[in-house]
């Protein structure tokens, strides 16, 4: 394996499981998720091999993933109209122990993450689950970082809204 | 529900991962190598290695552990006394150790390149444990000003476990492909059931022991 590949290998270790969650969390299948994953990474490599090196490729990486999920709802949108609120919820079992509650937990949790808008989801996904710090996040949605910081507090309330609306039932 | 509650929610869905095999299978793909000769060589080691008695295997694990530990938490300890009386030094440590985890993360990269790949799997599990080992020792450094480099070395740190631990994972989930292919005893074929239940939970160490159980088996037989 030349060095190019090499080091292509360590980024796609490093982010993959991370993509691929928030691919995941957009589409709420695991096939689906994979393929457009799959295709992130192609496309990443291939521009890796056209200019050597990325100068950031995790933020590289998430825009190509944003608009493959742009590109799958609008060719999905050409077959039929579908609200988020009719995603079905299905995927792969999470990695906890088998225990039904912790099941449906992170299903409610999923569910309340899928109904965000997609700004929104975006933000919640890089902060909580990638750990990417504010100033990162704004660079990546080309906003200023005091917008990002209020998306986050309402997409928190809205999280917490859904949480809280599924207890009640 | 207060704030923290509902991030501590969110972030349970880090427990959502892809199957192993495809992140695996699609490497390889977008990389353009496939199982080539010299991912036969890394079989060949394996049974290699069986043959060789157990106590050897057993002993080289245990001398690696010792040997790369005490270079490594040397390191680590050296700076230690620094604390008190001298912070460009303590400072100079930091940087120092975080350089040489960048540099460790990097050579992971080469383990698959090894003619000895037995050792380079379990280099993978030493490099692994150490760079936990150095995330536990900084995080006990309290004082302020060496806040920033002790999370750059955490961060490091973090880094080289994901790479050492996604190597191992590499290495033994090709192991276990091979070996479903192959005509096991009764009992190996226990061992491999156990092996890849473990390796499903990453429980990586524990695979190890099952993939040595197995490995005396060709070797009595």
């Amino acid at each position: 394996m030349g060095n190019i590949q090499k080091k292509f290998g360590y980024i796609y270790d490093k982010y993959v499981k991370k993509v691929y969650l928030f691919v995941y969390l957009k589409v709420s299948s695991p096939e689906i998720a994979e393929d457009i994953t799959s295709r992130v990474f192609l496309q990443s490599w291939n521009k890796f091999k056209e200019v050597k090196d990325l100068e950031n490729p995790r933020a590289y990486i998430y825009r190509v993933a944003r608009n493959e999920v742009i590109n799958y709802y609008r060719e999905k949108s050409k077959l039929k109209i579908v609200s988020t609120e009719s995603i079905e919820i299905s995927g792969p079992e999470p990695e906890i122990e088998e225990k039904t509650q912790a099941r449906l937990e992170i299903q409610d949790i999923k569910k309340a993450v899928s109904l965000l808008k997609d700004d929104y989801q975006n933000i919640v996904i890089w902060h909580y689950l990638d750990d990417l710090p504010i100033k990162e996040i704004a660079g990546i949605m080309e906003k200023p970082e005091g917008t990002v910081r209020v998306m986050l507090h309402r997409a928190l309330k809205d999280v917490r809204s859904t949480l809280e609306a599924e207890k009640d039932h | 529900m207060q704030d923290y509650q509902v991030i501590n929610k969110i972030k349970k869905l880090e427990s959502i991962k892809p199957d192993k095999g495809w992140v695996i299978s699609t490497k390889q793909q977008i990389l353009g190598y496939e199982l080539d000769h010299s991912k036969v060589s890394t079989l060949d080691w394996f049974f290699i290695a069986f043959k060789k008695p157990v106590l050897v295997f057993s002993s080289v694990l245990f001398i690696g552990i010792i040997i790369t530990g005490a270079v490594l938490f040397s390191n680590f300890q050296g700076f230690q006394p620094e604390i008190a009386d001298n912070n460009d030094g303590m400072l100079a440590s930091l940087q120092s150790l975080e350089a040489k985890l960048g540099e460790i993360s990097l050579s992971l990269d080469n383990l698959e390149n090894a003619e000895d790949q037995s050792q380079a799997l379990i280099m993978a599990g030493i490099i692994k444990s150490t760079a936990s080992g150095i995330e536990r020792g900084v995080s006990q450094i309290e004082a302020n000003d060496y806040k920033e480099q002790v999370l750059a070395v955490q961060t490091a740190s973090k880094e080289v476990i994901e790479a050492a631990e996604t190597k191992q994972e590499e290495m033994i989930e090709f192991l276990i492909n091979d070996l479903k292919q192959r005509t096991l005893s009764e009992q190996d074929q226990e061992y491999l059931n156990k092996l890849e239940k473990d390796y499903n939970n990453g429980e990586y160490d524990q695979a190890m022991i099952w993939i040595q159980m197995i490995g005396n088996n060709i070797n009595n037989n």
